[in-house]
């Protein structure tokens, strides 16, 4: 997001370092969380209670993204916003039906938590594509 | 949808930035609309209409109106 962020107003700046900051601890907590569970032996009900711990800032993100589009005033970017949000869902549905069917041949790849790494970069990069386009 | 926005800016000497505040939308915004990219929301259309004092029509116009209108006329 750096190419672009001269050229956002203050509202998209801050909305923009709040959402990093989520998504900052999201992978954060999922690093640590992982690490925890590899570690202990843990009961049936600790691991929901992890899992549920682990979607807290996902669910935090998409409250904070909704609430910027909500407060955005500039429809044109706020169109831009949402058609790039598709392209990172479109990619990360595509990528997790792809590998679904690869995991069980291909244990080397970390595909388990790619979701939110697919997401961001294919968001970012549509959101970049999109803005550099149309200089 | 055809608009006259570049034609009406320039009359003014507006660059795309000055537009962009006086409509308090990004510079990015006002481009999209000007290359036809983005046609904007109602409100915006009037807040450009009241902005250049003219009408919504005489800005923005539907590509197909001149040859759906020329056969009639």
């Amino acid at each position: 997001m750096r190419f672009c962020r001269k050229q956002l107003t203050a509202y998209q700046r801050r909305s923009l370092r709040t959402i990093e900051i989520m998504m900052g601890i999201t992978i954060a907590l999922d690093i640590l969380l992982v690490a925890i569970r590899e570690r202990y032996n843990l009961s049936i009900p600790w691991r929901y209670g992890m899992a549920i711990l682990s979607i807290a800032p996902v669910i935090a993100t998409i409250l904070l993204v909704a609430r910027y589009l909500r407060g955005e005033k500039d429809e044109y970017m706020r169109n831009l916003v949402v058609e790039s949000i598709l392209w990172g869902l479109s990619a990360v549905l595509i990528s997790d039906s792809f590998f679904s069917y690869v995991r069980p041949y291909v244990s080397l790849i970390p595909i388990g938590n790619l979701s939110l790494d697919v997401f961001v970069i294919t968001t970012s990069f549509a959101l970049e594509s999109k803005l550099w386009r149309n200089q | 949808m055809k608009n006259r926005l570049r034609v009406l800016r320039a009359e003014r000497n507006w660059s795309q930035a000055d537009l962009a505040e006086r409509l308090q939308v990004s510079r990015q915004s006002v481009n999209a609309i000007e290359t036809g990219k983005f046609d904007p929301s109602l409100p915006l259309a009037f807040r450009l209409a009241r902005l250049f004092e003219t009408t919504i029509e005489a800005i923005f116009s539907d590509e197909d109106s001149d040859t759906s209108t020329a056969p009639g006329l």
